[in-house]
Order: structure tokens, then C-alpha cells, then sequence
């Protein structure tokens, strides 16, 4: 996660994007791309960044500016089942920073709505950043791996002052340069590109299963977005001129088909998977329903094919909502990307928690039980550390003093399904 | 509209669709058009109009093509089939002659038979019938061809078919040619009529059974409009007896069900029970958002449908809860239950009732008051309205200019056209007895206007001495006036060229002179006579309102399109790196000041761009903006703030250059208005003191109407330029990144509802009208209702008149010298106009305000008592506005229950009785449920069985509530009964009992 220290507070900087703004933004960072890119020689191993921008509406943190998304490539990766334990389903790969290639090149998502100073010195930061973490990957050797956070935390402070330092003395260009230079000699030269789409379909749909899964496991994240759900569905009320029957009847519709719920649905199916379909119909009073995003193809405006169970619908009258909006493309990206990361971080913590309870109820030697309980206890605070994270980079919608109904969802659909049976870098393939 | 028109012409397909193609060009027409309308404005309704006549023309010619495309084709069919006929008749006319009898033998005569063709005879007839199938195939590709071309033609129409629900929304034109072409019954569905043999019945099969698309929709509308609702009932008696709906399908299940909710008030009463318990039934079923739910969501409708028509099934609801409570425990069910819900649904249409059949279901069933508050929420009948603007009708626009001309040009081109022209026809018709020698020479035509002048001076010097400077100026000019002046103008031109001897003036001068000279004299008395009424400040505001009135409305326009180009202005500059904005310039900074002269300052984008392309910007140079865009600024005051890098310096092109693109835009006619206004303001509270109401009055109804002018022209041109960036934004998106966003933002903005900055005149007046109410005890004039309600009510939102009041209001009483009632009731109009306005947070802004001057403690039961009328009021607007204002005076009499509980209590039954009868009087029952569980609360339960039955109070409640509003209707005495009555009824939900707490 990239912050860059800023001598404005984030409610004066963010703003919102208007055309002019979103223009100077995409050609600023398309410069930026160009200098900081440099030529692969032979025997190098380039590491590809794509940078795009997104807006996420403010329902992240203001002084959020940018953040790292791993590609996920759709592979199921098995993990090894805990004694004592029911297997657990195959989990979803991403693609690690240091694998990155061509195809699937390490993406970094701009927020547009701060000034394009900011957004400027969040890439170069980011960059800077990554260099580093790959020169201190690259050296580490396999016994200080558990000491591989801090050594991180470490760089990146030491990155981030550097970047500042280089921007006040000498401009962003000429520090895009000196990042291109140091690249290019470390043997590790950044490919840069800038492009206005993030994310294609393809990808979106793949990352679907595993943000369910971001909003069935974090319960500060769940909160939020139920508390957009609720103020996009229950504060909903209809306003009308003329006779006063027919408003009244509008009005009624609301509740009697229960409109009110499957917006909640929508709303929460924006947020999380990033797109929300809600068909109406050829009679909206009886054929309203939900279409899971994965499965959906936009053909135009508000006709779109849905393919499931083997069948394909076409479906027109379709009300559809993106939750972080890409500069170009129909289709939106979730705003719980930013927390894929931390899912997947969160994921490995608990199974040491897990593994080191086995080892403990199954009677394991000491010498065993004795190196799993320090890993159990550094995982007990790297979690608390995550879910203190995941605090500050909710934005107002966790804050909102809002009464969420009990019911907000239709009965037993509370949790979202079908979801990611977890997430990871590595494994064997299932 | 211009959606509609993409899709008449998006699912064209065919053979004439290249031809049709070609009609984008009406996109691009109307684009044109959306750029005229944003130009003209209001004056664009005729081009509008035009423009929709014209609209046709296009399809006209398309029709026109098809008719010529199709003609000619008949034809080709018809010369083929003719030259078929005629190529098989010539096959047998050249076959075997007509056989030659000679006696009654029949002899044929075979010398000219061709044996070959007599062989093939059978040959033949069988090309023959051969032909002939090919003519009927053709004849039937002909009709099909036509059918087509009918498709094409209901092109245009089939959208307005789909959207009256006559025929499916998803089907193709051309399908729904072939399908009416083919089917009766869709034909009388697309017609909406029914034919003599059309059976209503079989509306529902093909609805079900049909052909392309889906025509559910349409079948039920034509069944609503066609079908009477005994016909229906008795169908679905038939169906229902027969058992014929148990084993329907579920499509068919559901249209029938529809069709009772068409029919709910013809049903006989067991046959609407046992739908209901039907409906009911498969109400329960859970609902899966991803899948079709259609028969559970129709029978939700239903139900809801049967039980707000038909009250006595309100029982059956009831049952089935019982019978369910004795199954489970329905107290210790944290949802409600589906049936209790669909009843407080149906309740929204039997708004009088609800409250008493929720607190009787209550009661019956034994609801949990969380349950209890849930139903009566659902039950919340309120109907959100969008804000009324009050304004009268004016002049229509023409009218009014036509006017201004009249009244500016004429007086002063009139007198010489109409001497030159009577002096002329004067000496055609050859009139005896002319004047001959100049009944007035130069000299007395100069004392003449010196005579006016010196009369006008006087006049004006008469009303100086009462009004301002500027009112007596402006109710100095009449067109008399200038007529007067025109005629004397024209006696010295007359007298200074009959001097010189002009050939062309010999005999006409003289009646020009007599002409002039008589215009000059009745011109003169009725000025004098107007001017001197004008010395009457009645008078005098009106004449100066109706001088001013072009002034306003220009400068009015003007201020609007100021405020729209600040708002886009500053959006851009936001996005500019080296840009940034302040409240104020940093003291001590190294940087050079830019400081402006008095005026709007807006600079120019060009010019703005112009200054940003400058080489020192790239080099680190920083650009403080300081002044508020679209604000007037004062002279030497700074706007902007140049702020070189550590090793720059400013140089001076950059100076000249800053600046240049710094100018500030004259705001002298905007000014003007707000100072005259202010003006005439102290001219009518000088009236209104000195006891003179009836000129008070008429005083300010002029300035209401000039405001009016000048305010709704702001937001004309504001709104005006901002559908314009609207449509900018639309067309100058040729990357399209975001598109939806972008243009959704500036259609927002084009809606007029952000705020903008203020209008400067309006901002002076409502000040000094406040500050002169509340620091005057003896308001004789009644200021509030007939001058400071006018202006709220005029405007919206985006004018922040509400914000303008609220905050004008002191919060310390007593060192301001303001009287608690007239603070207290000043912002109680503020809070009605916020609740007009839908604005939640200017409704909590005045609230909030009250709250404050409750801290006075002599204010405190006057403010208690309007935040309760609010809360009374509130309840047909939005139950959170009541409930907010509630929370509020609960807050301040729980401060007064530390010091005297007694007083704390009577007031706080007081109030809340007042809101909860308003509430369930307005149909809220979710506010009076609230304010019952307060009331059972606060242990108030005696007090209400005391003071309920208090006709005193009663009596004295009504007054108030007829003087504020009427929010207990129009019987106010039954509304409180009514809420007494609703709140002992709840008892056994609210009420603890005595080992709980």
C-alpha cells in the first residue's frame, strides 16, 4: 500500500474528476510512464507495471492515492489440509510482484481524484518503492524471512524519503529518470505503461469469487458496504408531480416488490464484485432479479447476455451500477481490491494460528509445538496489524452512523456466494 | 427523446435499411438542436415546436421511398405474372384447335395436330398449374413484401405502442408487423380495442401461448381498459370453483392473480378470502435475488392489493398471526412477519386509518414494540413532492419587451414624426388660415425647455428630499417626461430652421410649430400631475421598479452566468498542478500580490490558459488564488497570489501578463439593483414605523416584484450556461473517458442544485429586513409574513435564502435586544421553507438554531414550543425531519427536568401529544408510535389519561394550529381525541410491567 506523506489535509486535495482533471491526469501519467520505462537488455528480468486510474467515490480513505492489484490468473491452487481438520477447497492464484511478466504484469491503481501532483509523486514513489523490495527480495537469504516485514516496512520509509527529497531538489521528471537509470543498472529494468483500462472483463470476473470472499471474512469491510447498501436502498424515496395515486403506487412498488431489498442486493454486488446488473424485465413489478457479474457480457446501454447454467439470456431494461469506475470500458472495478492483499496475508496468518492449535490438540513434539507457538504469536499481531489497516483505509461509508435493518438481505442470503476457497501466490495447482 | 429516437432507428434491419441508415443525420439535427434551445432558452419553445413538426418530414420521405420501392415492384410482379399468363395462354392456343363437328360426329382434324403436343398435353396443364403457383407464391410474396413495408411503417410508431404497454417493448418492428399481420388478437392489442369477436379469454392463452415476444403487459392493459370488473370476477369465480386455477401452470397462475388485482372490488367476499389466503400462501416463499421469483413477488401485490380495497379482510391477517403465534413464538421473532407487512403496506392507502388498525393488530396479536415500530413504518404515507416555487405569473416576455420599447422610443421619436407628418398632410389638404408666421420664435422655445427642466428639477428635488437619491432619480423619468422633452426639442429645431429660411419648411413650418408646441403643452401638464404623484413613496417605488426593472433583469442574467462560469472555472483550475486555492494570501511569503479593482472577479479561460502556458510555471512558479471566483472584490484587495521557487524570481512580463488575465468584470448594474433594493427596503420600514402600513406595504410588494425579476433571471442565465457546459461536456468528450460520470456531473450542476454564490442584492435585503424585525418590538407592518416569506419562497436551494436568515438570527437574546417570539417565529418559516425545499440539512441548520436560543432561558418555551410545530409540520414532509426535531425539544426539557420536573413533564406531554396527533393525522404512523413509546417513556401515562380528556388545552391547541400551518387539519380537537385514543391502545405494548425495569 502506497502513502505519501502531504502537507494538505486529504479533504482539501480530493475532488471531484472532472473531464479537464481526468485528461490532465492521463496525459501527465502517460509521460511519466514513457521517462521512468526503460529498455530489457539481454539477460534481464524486467519487471512490467501497468499504471491506471481509478475512482473509487470516496468510499475508500481520502488519503488513499494509490495501491498495488496482483492478477489473478483463474488457476486453483490446493493447500495443504491441517491435521485434524476437514480438507479445505482449492484456493484462487495471483500472480506475486517478482513473476510478474508481459501477460500479467503488476498493476498499480491511481485514484484520480487528487490533485496530479499527487498522483505524480505516488507512482514515482511506488516505483522507487518497488525497486527496492525486489533489490531486498532478491538479497534476503532464507532464515530472515520471518523478519521479512520489517525489512520492508524499512525500505519503504527509506524510499519514500528519498522520493521526496529527489522531488523537491530536482522536479518529477528528472526523478523518473534517476528511477529509469537505477532500474536499468540494477539488472531489474521497469517496463512501464500507462493505460486508461485497468481491468478487461475477463480479469474482473475472475477476481470475483475471491472479493466475495474479502467481504465474507472481514466483518469491518462487510460493514461498510452494507452500510452503502443501506443508504442506497432503504434512504430511497420517490418523488413525483401530478396525481397523487400514482406516486403513491410508485412509492408502494418499492416495498411490495420488495425493490428496496434487491437494490440492498445491487448496491452490495457494486461494491464487492465492482458491477451490479438489476433486470427488470418485460414487467418490472414480477420480473425483477439480480444477475450474478461474472457471468454478464454488456452488448449496449442496458442490454446484456447472461450466461449460466449452460443457458444464454439476452436481458434488456438492465439497471446497472460499476462501484470504482476505470477512466475507460463498461465494465467497473470492485473497491475492495485494495484488500485482496491483505486477505491474502490474513489467509496464511490464520492457517499458522490453525496449524499451531493442531500441533497443540494432536500432542506434536515440543521442539515443533515450541517454533509454531513464536510463528503463532508474530501472526496473532501481523493480524491485528491488518485488521487496524483495513480500518484506515475504509473511507466514510465505515464511519456513517447508519442503522443497518435487519432485513437488509433476503433471507439466507447473507453471505455472498459462490466465493473464493482462499487466495495465494503459491502451491501446487489443483 | 433522443433516446427514443436511437431506438426507433437502431433495430431497423432489411432491405431498405441502408436507405434508412442514412437517417443518423437526425441525431446530428438534433444535437443542433439541443445547441439552439440551450442558446435561446426560453425563447426556444418555438423552435422546439418547429422543430418537432419537422421531425416527420424525414420518415415521410422514407415512406414516400417505400411506397415508389413498392409500387414498382407490384409492378414487375404483375408485367412477370401477365407475361407468364400470356406465355402459357400463347403454349395453349397454339396446342389442338377447338375440335370441328360436322353432324354430331365429332372430327378432329388431325392434319393440324402436332402430335407431339397432344402427347404432352398433360405436360402442359401441368406447367400451367405450374404458372399458376407461381403467380399465387408470387401474390403471397407480394403481401408478405407489404407486410413488411407495414412493419416499417409502424416503425415510428411502435415505440409509442411499447411504451402505452400495447404491444412488447422487445420485439423488433418488423416482428411486430408480421405478428399483427398474422394474429387478430395482437392486432387488437396493438389497436387496444376489442372487436365484436374477440374473446377476452383467449387475450390471456395467447399472452401466455403467443407468438414472438412477450405480450403479458399488454394483455393485462388491454384487459383493464376492455374487460369490466364483473366479467373478470365472474371468470375467476369460474376458475376458482372448477378448480381450474390449482392446476394452471404458473404463468397462467400469475395472470390470474393479476387479474383479481383488477378486479379486488367486484369480488364476491369468500372468493376475495380465499385469493387472499392464496396469495398469502406462496408469499411466504422465500425469495432467491439470482432467479426468477415472479409468482411470489405478483402475490405479494396481490394481497397488498385485496387488503387496501377491502378492509374486513384485516381480520383474516390477523388470524393467520394468531395462528402462527400459537405455533412459534412470534415476541421472540426479531423479523416481522411477511402478512403483518403486506397489511401495513396496504395501510398506505387508508391513511386515516392506519394508526387504529396497527395498534388494534397490535394489541391482537401482540407484537413487540420493535415489531410494532417496523409495521408502522411501513405504513408511512408520505408523498415526497418536489419544492413548489411560488411566483406569480408575469408578463409573457414579449409583451413585456415590447413594452420597454414603447415606453423608451416612442416618447422620444414620436413628437417630430408626428409634427413633420401633420404638418404635411395639413398643407396638402390645402387648409386656409395657415399659421404663416412662427407663433413662436427661438427664444420662447428655449424658455420652453428651460421651463421643463426646471419643473423636472423641481420635482425630483421634491422627492429627493424624501427618498434616496436614487429612488427619486429613477421616479423622476416618465415617458411623458421625455415626450415633453422630444416636443420642446422639436420647437427649437422648428424656430432655428425657419430662421435660416428653408425653402422645404415654407408653409409647413408653422403647423409643425402649432403641432409641437401643443404635444409640448398636454405633455407638460400630465408630467407635472405624474411626477408630482409620484412624490407618494407607494408611488415612487413603483416607478422606480418599473424603470428599473429592464436593469434587473439584464444584470440578473449577467450575475447568473458569472455564478455558472466560477463553478466550471474553478472545477478546471482544480486539476492544475501549479493552481492552487486559499481563503487568504500567506502574510510574509515571498511572492508577488495581484490586486484587482471592484468587480466580479472572473478572469477569461483563455486568458487563464494564456497565463498558465507561461515558462515560469514550468520552472516551479506557483499560481495562489485568493479571491472568490464569481464574487464581486473590492478595489486593492487581493485576488491571486504569484509564488516563484527558491531560485526564481517574478519577472515583469509575468506581472503585466497575471495582471492582464486578473481583470475584474464591471459589477456596477448588479450593484445598482442590490443598493436601490436596500433602498427601498429602508423606505418601506421608515413607512412601517411611522405607522403608514398601507405604503409600508405597497413599498415592499415593489420590492418582492423586483427581486422576483432579478433572482429568477440569475437562475436563468445560471442554468442556462450550465446545460450548456452540460452539453459541452457531452460533445467535447471525443476520448470518452468516463463519459456516464462526466456528463452526469454537469447534468447535475445544470439542475440548479448546488449551492451558488450569492446574489448580492437579495443577500442585502433579506439583512436588513431580518435585523429591522427582530430589533423592532412593535412590528406593525407584519414584516415576516408579507415581506421576508415572499422572499423565501422564491427561491431555492441553490439561493441559500434559508442559510441567509438562520444565520442572521442572533443566539443571545439579550445582548441583542431581540425578542424571543419574533426570533422564534422568523425561524419558524425558515424551517416550513426548508421542509418545502426537501433540504434535510437546512431543516437540522434551523433546529440546531432554535436549540441555541433555547439557552436563553426566557426563550426556551417559545422555542420548545415552534421546534415542536416543526416536528407537528414535518410529518408530511419526512418522518426523519419530525423525529429529529422531537429528539431536539426532548433534549432541551430533559436540561429543564433537572430544575423543575414538574414543568419539564407538563411541557414535554404537551408537545409530544402535538406531534404524535399530527402524525397519525397525516398518516404517519411511525411518528406516532415513536412518540407514544417517548410518552409511555417518560411515565407520562398519567398525564395522558388527565389531560387527555382536557377540553381547554384542546380548544387552545386548535388556535395555535390554525395560526401555524394547520397541521392538526381541519378538525383539531378530533385529531388529539383521535391520539389519545391510540396511545391507551398501545399500553400493553409499551407499558413495563412493574418487575421488568
Amino acid at each position: 500500500m502506497v502513502y505519501l506523506r502531504s502537507n494538505e489535509p486529504p479533504h482539501v486535495a480530493y475532488g471531484a474528476a472532472s473531464l479537464s482533471h481526468t485528461e490532465a491526469s492521463s496525459s501527465a501519467l502517460t509521460e511519466l510512464a514513457a521517462i521512468s520505462s526503460a529498455t530489457p537488455k539481454k539477460g534481464d528480468r524486467p519487471i512490467h507495471v501497468r499504471i491506471s486510474h481509478i475512482e473509487h467515490g470516496a468510499f475508500l480513505t481520502l488519503a488513499l492515492y494509490g495501491f498495488p492489484v496482483l492478477i489473478a490468473t483463474g488457476e486453483l491452487v490446493e493447500i495443504p489440509s491441517i491435521p485434524g481438520e476437514d480438507p479445505v477447497p482449492p484456493a484462487m492464484r495471483v500472480v506475486a510482484p517478482q513473476k510478474c511478466d508481459e501477460a500479467n504484469p503488476f498493476l498499480h491503481a491511481v485514484v484520480v481524484n487528487h490533485p496530479v501532483e499527487i498522483q505524480i509523486k505516488n507512482c514515482i514513489a511506488m516505483l522507487a518503492m518497488l525497486l527496492d523490495r525486489q533489490e531486498l527480495v532478491d538479497s534476503i537469504d532464507g532464515n530472515s524471512f520471518s523478519q521479512l516485514e520489517g525489512f520492508a516496512a524499512k525500505v519503504d520509509s527509506k524510499a519514500l524519503t528519498e522520493v521526496e527529497d529527489l522531488l523537491r531538489s530536482v522536479g518529477w521528471r528528472e526523478a523518473a529518470s534517476r528511477i529509469k537509470a537505477r532500474s536499468s543498472s540494477s539488472g531489474r529494468p521497469l517496463v512501464v505503461t500507462y493505460t486508461t483500462v485497468f481491468m478487461d472483463r475477463e480479469q474482473i470476473a475472475l477476481r470475483t469469487p475471491i472479493l466475495r470472499r474479502v467481504y465474507n471474512r472481514f466483518p469491518a469491510v462487510r460493514a461498510a458496504v452494507d452500510n452503502v447498501a443501506t443508504l442506497l436502498s432503504q434512504g430511497m424515496h420517490v418523488t413525483g408531480e401530478g396525481p397523487e395515486a400514482i406516486t403513491a403506487f410508485a412509492r408502494d412498488s418499492l416495498d411490495v416488490g420488495s425493490n428496496k431489498t434487491f437494490l440492498a442486493h445491487f448496491a452490495r454486488d457494486t461494491m464487492v464484485c465492482g458491477n451490479g446488473y438489476l433486470s427488470f424485465g418485460a414487467m418490472p413489478d414480477e420480473d425483477t432479479r439480480l444477475l450474478r457479474p461474472e457471468n454478464v457480457t454488456i452488448i449496449r446501454d442496458n442490454i446484456v447476455r447472461l450466461e449460466e447454467g449452460g443457458r444464454t439470456e439476452i436481458h434488456r431494461g438492465v439497471l446497472r451500477a460499476q462501484g470504482a469506475e476505470q477512466l475507460e470500458g463498461e465494465y467497473g472495478v470492485s473497491p475492495l481490491e485494495p484488500f485482496v492483499q491483505h486477505l491474502m496475508e490474513h489467509e496464511g496468518y490464520d492457517y499458522m494460528l490453525r496449524l499451531e492449535k493442531a500441533a497443540r490438540e494432536q500432542g506434536a513434539s515440543e521442539e515443533v509445538r515450541s517454533s509454531l507457538a513464536d510463528g503463532a504469536r508474530a501472526a496473532a499481531s501481523a493480524m491485528k496489524r491488518i485488521e487496524d489497516r483495513i480500518d484506515v483505509l475504509l473511507g466514510a461509508p465505515s464511519r456513517l452512523g447508519v442503522k443497518v435493518p435487519p432485513e437488509l438481505y433476503f433471507e439466507g442470503c447473507e453471505q455472498m456466494l459462490p466465493e473464493a476457497g482462499g487466495v495465494a501466490t503459491g502451491g501446487r495447482e489443483s | 427523446m433522443r433516446t427514443n429516437r436511437r431506438r426507433r432507428t437502431g433495430p431497423l434491419v432489411g432491405d431498405y435499411s441502408s436507405e434508412l441508415a442514412r437517417l443518423s443525420v437526425l441525431s446530428w439535427l438534433r444535437m443542433l438542436f439541443e445547441v439552439c434551445k440551450t442558446r435561446l432558452g426560453d425563447r426556444g419553445w418555438r423552435f422546439r415546436s418547429v422543430a418537432n413538426r419537422l421531425a416527420p418530414i424525414p420518415w415521410a420521405f422514407v415512406a414516400a421511398f417505400l411506397f415508389i420501392a413498392d409500387l414498382g415492384h407490384r409492378r414487375k410482379i404483375r408485367i412477370d405474372s401477365d407475361e407468364m399468363i400470356r406465355e402459357s395462354e400463347s403454349v395453349v392456343t397454339e396446342g389442338p384447335t377447338e375440335p370441328v363437328r360436322q353432324g354430331s360426329v365429332r372430327v378432329v382434324d388431325k392434319r393440324r395436330v402436332r402430335m407431339p403436343e397432344v402427347a404432352g398435353r398433360a405436360e402442359q396443364d401441368r406447367e400451367l398449374d405450374g404458372y399458376q403457383l407461381k403467380r399465387v407464391v408470387a401474390r403471397i410474396q407480394n403481401a408478405i413484401d407489404i407486410a413488411r413495408q407495414g412493419a416499417y411503417w409502424i416503425t415510428g410508431k411502435s415505440g409509442q405502442w411499447a411504451d402505452e404497454l400495447r404491444c412488447p417493448k422487445d420485439l423488433s418492428p418488423v416482428s411486430l408487423g408480421r405478428q399483427v399481420w398474422r394474429d387478430p388478437l395482437a392486432r387488437d392489442m396493438v389497436r387496444g380495442n376489442r372487436s365484436e369477436t374477440t374473446k377476452w379469454q383467449s387475450i390471456i392463452d395467447y399472452s401466455l401461448l403467443g407468438g414472438l415476444g412477450d405480450w403479458r403487459a399488454s394483455a393485462l392493459m388491454w384487459i383493464k381498459k376492455n374487460v369490466t370488473q364483473a366479467e373478470i370476477s365472474a371468470h375467476l369465480a369460474r376458475e376458482l370453483e372448477t378448480g381450474k386455477f390449482r392446476a394452471a401452470g404458473e404463468k397462467k397462475r400469475i395472470l390470474l392473480l393479476r387479474l383479481v388485482g383488477h378486479a379486488v372490488d367486484a369480488l364476491p367476499q369468500n372468493h376475495a378470502e380465499e385469493y387472499l389466503s392464496i396469495a398469502l400462501s406462496y408469499s411466504r416463499a422465500k425469495i432467491d435475488p439470482y432467479a426468477s421469483n415472479q409468482l411470489v413477488l405478483v402475490s405479494r401485490a396481490v394481497a397488498v392489493s385485496l387488503l387496501a380495497h377491502r378492509p374486513e379482510l384485516d381480520k383474516q391477517i390477523a388470524n393467520t398471526l394468531l395462528i402462527q403465534s400459537g405455533v412459534k413464538d412470534l415476541t421472540h421473532e426479531s423479523y416481522l412477519p411477511v402478512e403483518a407487512k403486506l397489511l401495513a403496506i396496504a395501510l398506505r392507502s387508508r391513511a386515516g386509518e392506519s394508526g387504529k388498525v396497527i395498534a388494534k393488530l397490535a394489541r391482537h396479536v401482540g407484537l413487540t414494540s420493535a415489531q410494532l415500530a417496523a409495521a408502522a413504518g411501513l405504513a408511512d404515507a408520505v408523498v415526497d413532492r418536489p419544492p413548489r416555487l411560488r411566483v406569480y405569473r408575469s408578463k409573457a416576455r414579449g409583451v413585456s419587451v415590447a413594452g420597454m420599447l414603447v415606453r423608451r422610443i416612442l416618447p422620444w421619436t414620436l413628437p417630430p414624426l408626428l409634427c413633420v407628418v401633420g404638418a404635411l398632410f395639413v398643407k396638402r389638404l390645402g387648409v386656409s388660415g395657415d399659421p404663416g408666421r412662427m407663433p413662436l420664435g427661438i427664444a420662447e422655445s428655449i424658455a420652453l425647455l428651460a421651463l421643463l427642466l426646471t419643473a423636472n428639477v423641481f420635482t425630483v428635488q421634491m422627492s429627493a428630499t424624501r427618498f434616496s437619491g436614487q429612488i427619486a432619480r429613477l421616479a423622476g423619468q416618465s415617458w411623458t417626461v421625455n415626450f415633453c422633452y422630444s416636443a420642446s426639442l422639436v420647437l427649437v429645431c422648428v424656430s432655428l430652421l425657419s430662421q435660416d429660411q428653408v425653402k422645404e419648411l415654407a408653409g409647413v413650418a408653422g403647423w409643425a410649430s402649432l403641432l409641437a408646441f401643443s404635444g409640448y403643452v398636454c405633455s407638460l401638464l400630465i408630467a407635472v400631475f405624474l411626477l408630482f404623484r409620484r412624490t407618494d413613496p407607494g408611488r415612487a417605488a413603483a416607478g422606480y421598479v418599473e424603470a428599473t426593472l429592464p436593469l434587473a433583469r439584464a444584470s440578473g442574467t449577467k450575475l447568473g452566468k458569472t455564478q455558472a462560469w466560477a463553478i466550471t472555472l474553478r472545477e478546471a483550475l482544480k486539476s492544475v498542478p501549479v493552481v492552487k486555492f486559499s481563503s487568504d494570501a500567506v502574510v510574509g511569503e515571498w511572492s508577488y500580490e495581484i490586486t484587482a479593482r471592484r468587480g466580479f472577479f472572473l478572469p477569461s479561460r483563455s486568458r487563464m490558459r494564456r497565463l498558465l502556458e507561461h515558462g515560469a510555471f514550468s520552472d516551479g512558479t506557483r499560481l495562489r488564488i485568493v479571491g472568490g471566483l464569481g464574487t464581486i472584490v473590492d478595489r486593492e484587495s487581493d485576488v491571486a497570489v504569484l509564488v516563484p521557487s527558491r531560485n526564481q524570481d517574478i519577472k515583469a512580463d509575468l506581472i503585466r501578463l497575471a495582471e492582464r488575465s486578473f481583470r475584474t468584470w464591471s459589477s456596477v448594474e448588479v450593484e445598482e439593483i442590490a443598493t436601490g433594493a436596500v433602498s427601498l427596503t429602508r423606505l418601506m420600514l421608515e413607512n412601517a414605523r411611522s405607522g403608514d402600513v398601507g405604503t409600508a406595504q405597497a413599498v415592499g410588494h415593489q420590492i418582492v416584484h423586483l427581486m422576483r425579476e432579478h433572482v429568477l433571471a440569475a437562475r436563468r442565465g445560471r442554468a442556462r450556461a450550465l446545460s450548456y457546459e452540460a452539453l459541452r461536456a457531452e460533445v467535447v468528450n471525443v476520448h470518452k473517458l468516463r463519459p456516464e460520470s462526466s456528463s452526469a456531473a454537469a447534468t447535475l450542476r445544470a439542475r440548479d442544485q448546488e449551492m451558488a454564490p450569492v446574489v448580492p442584492a437579495l443577500k442585502a435585503v433579506l439583512s436588513v429586513a431580518v435585523s429591522e424585525y427582530l430589533n423592532n418590538p412593535s412590528d406593525r407592518m407584519d414584516t415576516l409574513d408579507s415581506f421576508i416569506w415572499p422572499l423565501l419562497s422564491m427561491t431555492l436551494e441553490a439561493e441559500a435564502a434559508v442559510g441567509m436568515v438562520v444565520y442572521s438570527v442572533p443566539t443571545n437574546l439579550e445582548k441583542s435586544g431581540s425578542g424571543s417570539h419574533a426570533t422564534t417565529e422568523l425561524l419558524r418559516q425558515a424551517g416550513v421553507r426548508a421542509l418545502e425545499l426537501r433540504s434535510r440539512s437546512l431543516f437540522e441548520q434551523v433546529v440546531d438554531r432554535l436549540k441555541d436560543v433555547a439557552k436563553n432561558e426566557s426563550a426556551r418555551s417559545d422555542a420548545v414550543g415552534i421546534i415542536s410545530v416543526l416536528a407537528a409540520i414535518a410529518c408530511r414532509f419526512n418522518q426523519v425531519h419530525s423525529i429529529y426535531a422531537v429528539e431536539a425539544f426532548l433534549g432541551i426539557l430533559d436540561r429543564l427536568a433537572q430544575t423543575n420536573s414538574t414543568a419539564a413533564d407538563t411541557s414535554r406531554f404537551i408537545a409530544l401529544w402535538r406531534v404524535g396527533a399530527a402524525g397519525l393525522l397525516a398518516g404517519i404512523p411511525s411518528v406516532a408510535v415513536y412518540v407514544a413509546q417517548r410518552i409511555y417513556g417518560y411515565g407520562l401515562d398519567e398525564t395522558l389519561i388527565v389531560m387527555g380528556g382536557s377540553e381547554e388545552y384542546m380548544v387552545s391547541e386548535m388556535g395555535r394550529s390554525n395560526l401555524r400551518g394547520m397541521y392538526l387539519g381541519d378538525n383539531a380537537m378530533d385529531a388529539l381525541a383521535n391520539y389519545v385514543d391510540f396511545a391507551r391502545e398501545l399500553s400493553s405494548v409499551f407499558r413495563l410491567p412493574p418487575n421488568s425495569a
